[in-house]
């Protein structure tokens, strides 16, 4: 034997045979034995990859952990503190204090975050043989619940047969109840059939769902719908309101405060007041020399009934007056709606009162005079 | 823009606009509405028709039949009484109101004037004056649009009624910023002259005074030489020298100095006791003069001397009433306070040290109301949601007490 | 001798995936027969080398070590127990080999995973402080405290402090993740002084604020000079010095030119000298036959001075120095006091 190989302690090596089929060869401690290849049942080459890069992955998880752990307890050492208690909100501020950087895409900065758990089982047996029916057409829990759906969709209809036959109509409960739930959307269908899904698929299996909610017969269905379906948020019912305080003078007064664009408005509303308007300690409310920027700061008052019953005290400043003004009138509404019933509210809300005006002034772009505006046309 | 609240009433306001405005039923505020059902309220000359009705008068709330200001008093607060239509052509006619104002009133064909109490604070004090002892200044000052010029017209009708000789500008700028026509003085070198202004001043001072330029007759005390033929002798009627002044432009604002040193010697001397009222007092302390075509010339202005000689407190028998208004300061659109020393300045601080300054402050609700009250009256605010309570709150919190934004907000409605 | 040559191996085509193998000696060449000159035997004949063969190879006696493509520092480091000071003393660039965290910086899209430390161009750039982690610097805090003397603690307040030592000196010292100590920046030297703690009298203290201007606070009584002018601090903090020294002597001496002070330079408002009080003494003393002469009276000696003239002397001078409506109401009131007869003082102002 050579004398290479007689200084080999340990070694495990993969070897591949001809015909692209590869065998598994375990060399024992001591050369001088024989060596023994035994060799296991074929498994085919696509397989054999399957599971060396499961192994590979799983080996790499459990490395990451290991990392991620000497990494925490490393930091939570030379920051001083116990390891034990050290989360990682910890470990994010270490790394802050070590690699400070400016970057103002945070994404782009130093990261150090714990190994993400997947759950991810094997899909087949190690034959090869797959476990779900649908495997092979690449998406099969989108398929198999548009299946399932169908099944059921043909059960439905026997049901309605049935009532026909006897000469019924329907009842109202047989169909599900649709009113206080809506459909998931894809991220949220996504997450429960644990599968990415193409647009396509999205829309076909949201149709074909659709039917069968819409059947007349759904209501037996319904265990299996309310799988794919939400409740619907009352969002003015979970609103979060702004407190009520008391000042010194024993007037309770409500805070809040709002943009619009780049304008900051802070609106205090005192209750039992005449309807005086401050505007940054020292103006009134002609502060807006535009008629309609007034308006708008007196539109929450009106609405609810408040004009001269409440006084205002509110600090603005960026942008310009109408952007004030918006900004304003939205942190009045915001800072009404304690003061009033549910019902008011609602109404509030509809009128779009208690919305963020989300538009921006749009950027300039190259080749035009402003964002839209071209430059003038000349011939020459 | 439209009132949001009268979004919903706009086809209905469309449709029935000339039922309302032919429908006797006008919309006034609660406390008015019971007496508005009896109101044969006459625009013209309350005591007139005092006299002709029998049966006693129920008036408007916001109305009061008082038209003598030297009888107004606390009760009349937050009304408006009516200036006889001739005693308004005499006081008005060449300015006193302020000229958005005075289209209204020819609109409603009535001059009307809410009293406040800046204007009996003003008449307390002139009652209170002691007319042998030096002339006291008033000053009036507030935020533009509050009703300072409003107050100092009533002051005018108050000195006319109380037999005061009144020298009355208007508005200072009309002149200092606004002028005709501006010369080179001969009398004053490096100053100019105003001639025409001058001159149409000189008008205006006859006719606001020309009942007691007939019943008292004045003389001048010394000769007055312009020209090699323009001689004013001494002892001539003072007529005379304001006729000069007016026919011979150029040396009108020589006259008008000749005839305010001359009043100043009358009062001075008891034969007339003097008002003198000026809009706009800070405007005179400009350091230059602005023509009306907007041309700027470095050099002071002639008529504002005279003006401000008769301010100074060394005659007696007078009172002089003034205003500082942001809008007569020479660079209006930097002036950042109303407040006196600031818009007068140190030159301008000086000159009336020591003075009376009352501030003019902003409507408050019941001279709002009483505001919207004439508006709905005079048929001025004509839509169906101006006249409810809450249009009318909605214009009351738009205005913020300001009376000059009332007005405009009220026009197009 | 390759790593990966197995020349006797049974298997043909052999073609290992991967490999792990840990050397720990290197075999010997096997070398031809040396040529040494000692031992040459007369008779033998005596190659001629065209190329000559290199012999005497010096043998490493040393084995040579190699490292192994695997070797991390951080396989050494104790999470729990490292000294990380006696590692890392000084500032150096991040080094993936020798720091224990899973660090990871940059990436292609948004929603992938950053890049790994391993020669990332990225985290290289960054300046990092694994010199001066917390620990270290309590470390260092503690053996420079040997060298210091402890705090006095009588001056245990602020305002102790302040009176034992007036003048404070505010330098800036900068730190980078470099190995350099040197910053433009450390050259500025301020001195804040409060100016009751120096002897000025009224002459002097009015001077003194002017020579200054807005380097004195009025509100917190500060005088702050800040010199950057001079590229060493030291040199900052003479000047500064010097600068505080000049005021305060100029502030005491008295020129000839003081004397043609004008009521425009004045900076307080003294009623009584002003026109204002003369006008009052005007019109208190004015008779019809004055008529023409507006201010002709000077002040009124101190015998004629009513009350109210005083009350109205003061509200000028309230104004003057900062006209607010307040000030304006108060001007008011004492203005009708003394202008109107005694009719007007019942009404309500």
């Amino acid at each position: 034997m050579n004398s290479l190989a007689s200084n080999v302690l340990r070694c495990s090596m993969r070897v591949s045979l001809p015909h692209g089929k590869q065998a598994v060869a375990y060399m024992s401690k001591s050369i001088t034995d024989n060596v023994s290849i035994r060799k296991r049942k074929t498994i085919s080459k696509a397989m054999r990859s399957y599971i060396d890069r499961v192994k590979q992955f799983e080996e790499g998880t459990v490395q990451a952990k290991e990392e991620y752990e000497t990494g925490r307890r490393f930091l939570a050492n030379i920051m001083g503190e116990d390891p034990a208690t050290f989360s990682a909100e910890d470990v994010n501020r270490a790394i802050e204090y070590l690699l400070p950087s400016g970057l103002f895409e945070k994404t782009a900065r130093p990261e150090m975050l714990p190994p993400v758990e997947y759950k991810q089982s094997a899909k087949f047996d190690n034959t090869g043989r797959p476990f779900h029916f649908l495997f092979y057409t690449g998406f099969p829990h989108t398929y198999e619940l548009q299946h399932e759906t169908v099944k059921r969709i043909n059960k439905a209809d026997a049901l309605l047969d049935l009532i026909h036959k006897k000469g019924h109509t329907p009842e109202k409960e047989h169909q599900m109840d649709l009113v206080s739930t809506e459909w998931k959307n894809k991220k949220e269908i996504q997450e429960t059939i644990n599968e990415c899904m193409k647009d396509s698929h999205f829309e076909r299996t949201m149709e074909t769902l659709e039917s069968l909610a819409r059947h007349p017969m759904s209501a037996s269905f319904s265990s299996f719908l309310t799988n794919y379906r939400k409740p619907v948020i009352k969002q003015v019912a979970e609103m979060k309101l702004p407190s009520i305080q008391l000042d010194a003078d024993g007037r309770s007064f409500v805070e809040a405060t709002r943009r619009r664009k780049h304008a900051v408005a802070t609106v205090v509303i005192r209750t039992s007041g005449t309807g005086k308007i401050t505007i940054n300690g020292e103006h009134d409310i002609l502060y807006f020399k535009d008629v309609q920027a007034r308006e708008q700061i007196l539109y929450p008052l009106q609405f609810t009934g408040m004009l001269e019953k409440v006084d205002l005290d509110i600090t603005v400043e960026g942008n310009g007056s109408s952007a004030q003004a918006g900004a304003a009138r939205y942190a009045t509404a915001v800072a009404l709606t304690p003061l009033v019933n549910e019902d008011k509210r609602n109404e509030m809300q509809i009128a779009g009162l208690l919305n963020y005006d989300r538009r921006e002034a749009e950027r300039k772009k190259t080749g035009k005079r402003g964002a839209r505006r071209s430059y003038t046309w000349l011939k020459r | 823009m439209a009132l949001r609240i009268l979004h919903n009433e706009l086809f209905s306001h469309h449709v029935g606009v000339m039922q309302r405005l032919l429908s006797s039923e006008r919309v006034l505020s609660s406390a008015a509405r019971t007496a508005a059902a009896l109101d044969t309220s006459n625009p013209d000359g309350g005591e007139a028709s005092n006299k002709k009705t029998a049966q006693p008068k129920i008036v408007a709330s916001f109305r009061t039949q008082e038209s003598n200001p030297t009888k107004h008093k606390e009760s009349h607060l937050s009304r408006y009484y009516t200036v006889p239509g001739d005693i308004s052509k005499t006081l008005f006619q060449y300015g006193g109101l302020p000229k958005a104002y005075e289209k209204l009133c020819h609109i409603f064909t009535e001059t009307a004037i809410m009293v406040r109490k800046p204007y009996l604070e003003v008449t307390n004090c002139i009652e209170s004056v002691d007319f042998s002892k030096p002339a006291v200044r008033i000053v009036l000052y507030g935020k533009p649009g509050h009703g300072k010029s409003m107050t100092l017209a009533h002051v005018v009708h108050y000195g006319y009624s109380a037999g005061f000789m009144l020298v009355h500008v208007p508005w200072v700028n009309t002149f200092m910023r606004r002028c005709k026509d501006a010369s080179p003085s001969e009398s004053k070198p490096g100053m100019m002259d105003v001639p025409i202004d001058a001159a149409a001043w000189l008008v205006q001072f006859r006719t606001q005074n020309q009942h007691l330029l007939k019943t008292l007759n004045l003389k001048t005390s010394k000769p007055y030489q312009y020209g090699p033929r323009d001689i004013i002798e001494q002892g001539e009627p003072i007529d005379a020298l304001i006729e000069f002044g007016i026919g011979r432009a150029k040396y009108a604002c020589d006259v008008v100095e000749a005839l305010l040193r001359e009043i100043k010697g009358f009062s001075n001397s008891g034969l007339v006791k003097t008002m003198v009222v000026i809009d706009g007092f800070n405007g005179l302390f400009a350091p230059n003069l602005k023509t009306q075509r907007r041309k700027i010339l470095e050099a002071k202005c002639t008529l504002a001397l005279p003006f401000l000689e008769i301010t100074q407190f060394d005659w007696c028998n007078g009172v002089v009433i003034l205003s500082v208004d942001q809008l007569a300061h020479h660079d209006m659109f930097k002036a950042e306070s109303n407040l006196p020393l600031y818009l007068l300045g140190k030159e301008g601080w000086e000159h009336i040290d020591p003075f009376i300054p009352i501030m003019v402050d902003k409507y408050d609700t019941a001279e709002m109301n009483s505001s919207l009250d004439f508006y709905i009256d005079r048929r001025w605010i004509q839509h169906p949601g101006g006249q409810t309570e809450a249009g009318r709150a909605e214009l009351r919190s738009l205005c913020a007490g300001n009376g000059f934004e009332l007005m405009n907000l009220c026009a197009p409605l | 001798m390759s790593l990966l040559s197995f020349p006797k191996m049974p298997l043909k085509g052999f073609k290992p995936v991967r490999v792990q193998l840990v050397f720990n000696h290197v075999a010997r060449l096997a070398s031809s027969k040396s040529y040494d000159p000692k031992s040459h035997d007369e008779s033998e004949f005596r190659q001629l080398e065209i190329r000559p063969v290199r012999r005497d190879r010096k043998t490493s006696s040393k084995a040579r070590m190699m490292m192994p493509r695997d070797y991390k520092r951080t396989n050494n480091i104790d999470p729990d127990k490292a000294d990380w000071k006696s590692i890392w003393p000084g500032p150096r660039s991040f080094d993936p080999n020798s720091i224990p965290i899973p660090v990871r910086q940059g990436r292609l899209k948004p929603y992938r995973r950053a890049f790994d430390k391993y020669a990332n161009m990225e985290l290289m750039k960054i300046p990092s402080f694994f010199h001066i982690p917390p620990t270290t610097i309590k470390a260092q805090c503690e053996a420079i405290k040997s060298f210091c003397t402890p705090f006095p603690n009588q001056l245990n307040s602020k305002e102790k402090c302040e009176e034992h030592f007036p003048l404070t000196v505010i330098t800036n010292d900068y730190l980078h993740s470099a190995p350099t100590i040197r910053d433009p920046l450390a050259r500025i030297v301020t001195i804040k002084l409060k100016l009751k703690n120096i002897p000025l009298d009224e002459h002097a203290r009015d001077k003194f604020m002017r020579l200054v201007r807005d380097r004195y606070d009025d509100k917190t009584d500060t005088l702050t000079i800040v010199t950057d002018r001079c590229p060493l601090r030291k040199q900052n903090y003479d000047y500064a010095q010097y600068l505080l020294t000049a005021c305060f002597f100029e502030s005491w001496t008295v020129e000839d030119w003081e004397s043609e002070k004008t009521e425009a330079d004045m900076e307080k408002y003294i009623w009584e000298n002003n026109i204002s009080a003369k006008a009052l003494a005007s019109i208190v003393k004015w008779s019809p036959d004055k008529l023409g002469k507006s201010i002709f009276h000077d002040t009124l000696p101190a015998d004629e001075l009513k009350p109210e003239h005083l009350v109205l002397g003061a509200a000028v001078k309230k104004v003057i120095e900062g006209e607010t409506e307040e000030g304006i109401e108060e001007y008011k009131k004492a203005a009708m006091e003394v202008l109107l007869s005694k009719k007007a003082v019942g009404l309500k102002a």
